[in-house]
């Protein structure tokens, strides 16, 4: 199952199987490259393009809005944020897709999909399961899950923060997200 | 014991004059009475104990209704309880196709160990694939450690990983599967706008179906019977009150309401038919519509008839409903001249094309152009859980997770049968295709699925194709009766716990629920019997199941983790009963989608446009032939308007019950104060009770091609000519368990109804959409033995 996941990011982003890694921030949401003027998100999916002793050079690859050149989303709805840049032109821009390269601590890789996303993933099944049962989360988009957890979020008694990294998890592994959850 | 305490438990629910009563010996007039706080889903009460035995249970605080949960004793005493582990003969023995006995033969008790290690195995045989998890809610219990859905998914997702869900529920499930598409919430379960916004606005309140007064005294956390004060202050508050609703309800006499008897399942065509007359004379919001909504424009030529040549008229409604043009005119002109709020509810949504209701309510109101101001637009829960009550916005105790469940499989809720009669069929869900598991084996606890589940001889034929079926109840249930493995769980009288964050909206208390007496026989409260069979699976498991603590150290836990504790000590709550939250001011001015009137830009809803969608591309896209882009009038397959009614008909509505909770309260004194004969009460309008031969108070046989039951007839002007109604949840009983598809002899109505679902789209059951004939009780009429328990053998 794990392998039809990597194949379907294959698909995805056109890349090869072996250097698809995930950004994987310990603590909270954001990986912060100040000095690149560059934020990542937790649970990315990027593609290794080099590497040295402690740092890597990856690639991401998205899609843009109209009005905003400066944020990469996961697809064309732009309901998922991949990265944020206060650089111009660091996001590579072709017709609304783009892909920009930026280098990461090899500590905040890792190729295990489920590890990248645990924090979320975690909080998710943690805050969300106490009523009820989970909903299978591809059985729903981007959008419902949006209106769902909306729905949802004040019987929880979850944080602002806690509702980000929720929300996150929901529309990256939603029907028309990027990723899927292993059975 | 039970019978001189059913007895005793009559006086004292008449004159509550408990101490006085002659059953009491004189000896115990001098033992101490111990007074214990608890709640339930009727209400927060205090038990007082006297030798180890229940004398009475009054309410905690004020409460106008009380009633229901005095019947809490007679239950925990009742003849029903399962007191011992038990299996059924022939699968006990293991001889082949034994499955078709299920319901017929006998039971034998045996050891908990014994009966533990066979669930055990059973489970271990089975891939997690084939288990489904019929624990489908949460009404059994309100207390977190004892849980019922979230127990079961923690233990299947510990010792299997997962199990088959049903996906939607049984009370709002096509609302809940199109709602966050059109308005960006599900909105049956949402914060209402508090009844301080109402009452000084609203002009108009139209129940829609709506009973505020019957089904806002239960609650899925802990009732507080709140609302009770507010309805008396909404008499006296010089609102309208209109009724639209097939039965003259308890809330409409209490309100004096304006009563429209429309035909059930035809209320979208009504909704069309204002609508049309509003766009015609140009009478509408037309602002609201270009600020706050999205595809209007391509609903128009529906309404107008251009799309399928029937315009939406009110003649056209007319004809559908019985509900004549003028008042259709007369309704929509009051509307948009007033500060009209429609309370719509759950019931209507439970009908074929159940998915149009709300959307029609939606779209009208969009239309009157009210939505957002306070007083205004439209409410789907102010019917339920203290819909109304402004929140104190504190956390509650915090629970247990169920965890992950890594089985992707689910079953809609109207296709449990289908699932179960014909695995691996594939279905259309959602815009997909979805294919039905292949159950194997069944697991129940703390839900009464031969009951709630559509067409219960469908379901039984369904049962019977199992493997194995568990069922872990306090009761013999009609559920339990058809189980191959019976384990004897606790009331909640007999264990202790603490609540959810209670009422539902107000969340304003935390209930301690404390042990009140011990279980004299062999049960063990669900958490317990949940360790004891991750036990069986290995330390591992055991350990990530109980986490390490006992009973009481979850309750604490829990309790720490709730804004309760930062106020008094677990001790002091503990001893106290419960702790209250103060509602803050800001609470009293909720406005259901103020935010959104007020800047639609910074507080879009979650919808594809960020308005209210009129008309849903995604939904339009599905290419269904029954759910399209728009609200939309489709004829129900049973209707009074049908040809079907040449054979039945009579429209069966079966709405919440008023004198039990589900299936609650069935096996207790309170059920005698309204049955007849022993049986489910049947309305039937005078004209029809005299076209058919029915007088009051006799037995009559109900039904149709699905199945047929005994009810007794009650002939009352409340229900209109053509329609009756046997509210849900008696036990199912069948007259002669060895025959298929013997007569109902309780008055379970889903003896009649259909499984088939709202639409492709939802897969939503559709208990109201039902024609039946009725006739004289005829034959050999033997005694109800719903709630008796089966034959068994103890060793």
């Amino acid at each position: 199952m794990k392998l039809l996941i990597h194949i379907l990011i294959v698909c995805m982003f056109a890349i090869n199987l072996q250097a698809v890694s995930y950004i994987y921030v310990q603590e909270g949401v954001k990986l912060p490259l100040p000095n690149q003027k560059v934020t990542l998100y937790n649970g990315v999916p990027v593609v290794v393009v080099s590497q040295d002793g402690v740092t890597a050079k990856v690639k991401l690859s998205g899609f843009v809005g109209k009005k905003s050149r400066y944020k990469l989303y996961a697809t064309a709805n732009l309901k998922l944020l991949f990265a944020t840049t206060k650089k111009a032109n660091l996001i590579k821009i072709s017709g609304q897709k783009g892909t920009m390269e930026v280098m990461v601590p090899k500590k905040s890789l890792t190729k295990d999909m489920e590890e990248a996303w645990a924090i979320n993933s975690d909080l998710f099944y943690n805050k969300c399961t106490k009523c009820h049962h989970a909903k299978i989360i591809e059985h729903h988009s981007m959008q419902e899950w949006g209106a769902l957890f909306g729905s949802m979020k004040d019987k929880a008694r979850t944080t602002k923060d806690q509702n980000a990294l929720i929300l996150r998890f929901l529309r990256a592994f939603a029907k028309d997200g990027i990723l899927r959850e292993a059975e | 014991m039970s019978i001189s305490r059913r007895k005793f438990l009559q006086g004292s629910a008449a004159a509550t004059a408990v101490l006085s009563t002659s059953t009491i010996g004189a000896t115990e007039l001098f033992s101490p009475v111990k007074k214990i706080p608890s709640a339930s889903h009727f209400g927060a009460f205090y038990a007082y104990v006297q030798d180890g035995k229940i004398i009475d249970i009054k309410p905690q605080g004020k409460d106008s209704r009380p009633g229901m949960m005095k019947a809490l004793v007679d239950r925990n005493y009742s003849n029903s309880r399962i007191k011992y582990p038990y299996v059924r003969k022939s699968f006990l023995e293991g001889k082949a196709n034994n499955g078709e006995l299920r319901g017929k033969e006998e039971f034998v008790r045996v050891s908990w160990d014994k009966a533990l290690k066979l669930v055990a195995k059973k489970l271990k045989d089975t891939p997690r694939d084939s288990i489904y998890n019929g624990t489908t809610d949460a009404w059994s219990h309100p207390g977190l450690l004892n849980y019922s859905p979230t127990l079961a998914g923690k233990f299947f997702n510990t010792v299997k990983g997962g199990s088959v869900n049903t996906d939607g529920d049984y009370s709002a499930g096509a609302a809940l599967r199109t709602n966050p598409d059109i308005v960006g919430d599900i909105e049956v379960y949402s914060l209402q706008t508090a009844h301080e916004q109402i009452l000084p606005n609203t002009q108009v309140y139209v129940m829609w179906g709506a009973d505020l007064f019957k089904t806002n005294k239960i609650d899925f956390a802990v009732a507080n019977r709140k609302n009770d004060e507010y309805f008396l202050k909404y008499k006296k508050s010089g609102m309208k009150f209109i009724s639209i609703d097939p039965i003259k309800t308890e809330t409409a006499k209490m309100f004096d309401a304006e009563c429209i008897h429309i035909r059930p399942n035809t209320d979208v065509a009504l909704m069309l038919g204002i609508m049309n007359y509003l766009y015609v004379t140009k009478k509408y919001d037309k602002a609201f519509i270009d600020k706050y909504t999205d595809g209007f424009d391509k609903f128009v030529p529906y309404l107008l008839g251009k799309t399928d040549g029937t315009p939406k008229t009110p003649e056209w409604a007319a004809k559908i409903t019985e509900v004549p043009a003028s008042k259709i005119k007369e309704l929509a002109d009051l509307f948009v001249s007033h500060r009209t709020l429609i309370a719509g509810n759950w019931s209507m949504q439970r009908a074929h094309h159940g998915e149009q209701v709300h959307w029609g309510i939606i779209t009208l109101a969009s239309m009157i152009g009210q939505i957002g101001l306070p007083g205004g637009g439209f409410g789907f829960s102010l019917h339920y859980g203290g819909g109304g009550q402004a929140s104190a916005g504190k956390s509650g105790p915090s629970g247990f997770s169920e965890g992950r469940n890594r089985v992707k499989s689910i079953i809609p809720a109207s296709r449990i049968n289908e699932a179960l009669l014909y695995p691996g069929r594939e279905i259309n869900f959602m815009g997909e295709k979805l294919k039905l598991p292949h159950i194997k084996l069944m697991y129940v606890a703390g839900a009464n699925n031969v009951g709630h589940q559509q067409d219960i001889n469908e379901l039984i034929k369904g049962l019977k194709k199992l493997d194995t079926f568990i069922v872990q109840e306090p009761w013999w249930t009609p559920t339990a009766k058809m189980a191959d493995i019976v384990l004897p769980a606790t009331n909640l009288l007999e264990r202790d716990d603490i609540s959810l964050l209670s009422g539902s909206y107000s969340g304003d208390k935390v209930y301690a629920m404390r042990k009140v007496v011990n279980n004299p026989y062999e049960a063990k409260d669900d958490y317990e019997i949940y360790s004891l069979l991750t036990k069986e699976f290995g330390t591992k498991q055991y350990k990530k199941f109980t986490e390490g603590k006992t009973k009481m150290e979850h309750i604490k836990a829990f309790y720490a983790g709730s804004d309760a504790a930062k106020t008094i000590s677990f001790d002091k709550f503990w001893e106290k009963g419960y702790v209250e939250y103060e509602i803050p001011k800001e609470a009293y001015k909720y406005v259901r989608q103020g935010d959104f009137r007020e800047n639609p830009v910074k507080n879009p809803l979650k919808t594809e446009s960020g308005k209210i969608q009129i008309f849903s591309k995604k939904f339009d896209d599905f290419g269904l032939d029954d759910f399209k882009g728009h609200v939309t009038w489709f004829e129900p397959a049973e209707y009074l308007g049908s040809k079907m009614t040449k054979k039945y008909p009579l429209h069966l509505l079966s709405p919440h019950a008023t004198y039990r909770k589900h299936s609650q309260l069935d096996n207790t004194w309170i059920a005698e104060l309204y049955k007849i004969k022993g049986r489910e009460p049947i309305r039937i309008n005078p004209a029809d009770a005299k076209k058919y031969g029915v007088s009051n108070g006799e037995l009559v046989e109900v039904y149709n091609g699905r199945g047929k039951i005994l009810a007794g007839a009650v002939v009352t002007n409340d229900i209109r000519e053509g329609v009756v109604a046997i509210e849900e949840g008696t036990w199912y009983s069948p007259e002669d368990p060895m025959v298929e598809g013997s007569r109902g002899n309780s008055g379970q109505p889903n003896v009649l109804t259909s499984s088939r679902p709202t639409s492709q789209m939802s897969q939503s059951t559709t208990a109201n959409t039902v024609l039946v004939a009725i006739r004289k009780a005829e034959g050999v009429i033997v005694p109800n033995q719903a709630h008796l328990m089966p034959k068994v053998k103890n060793i």
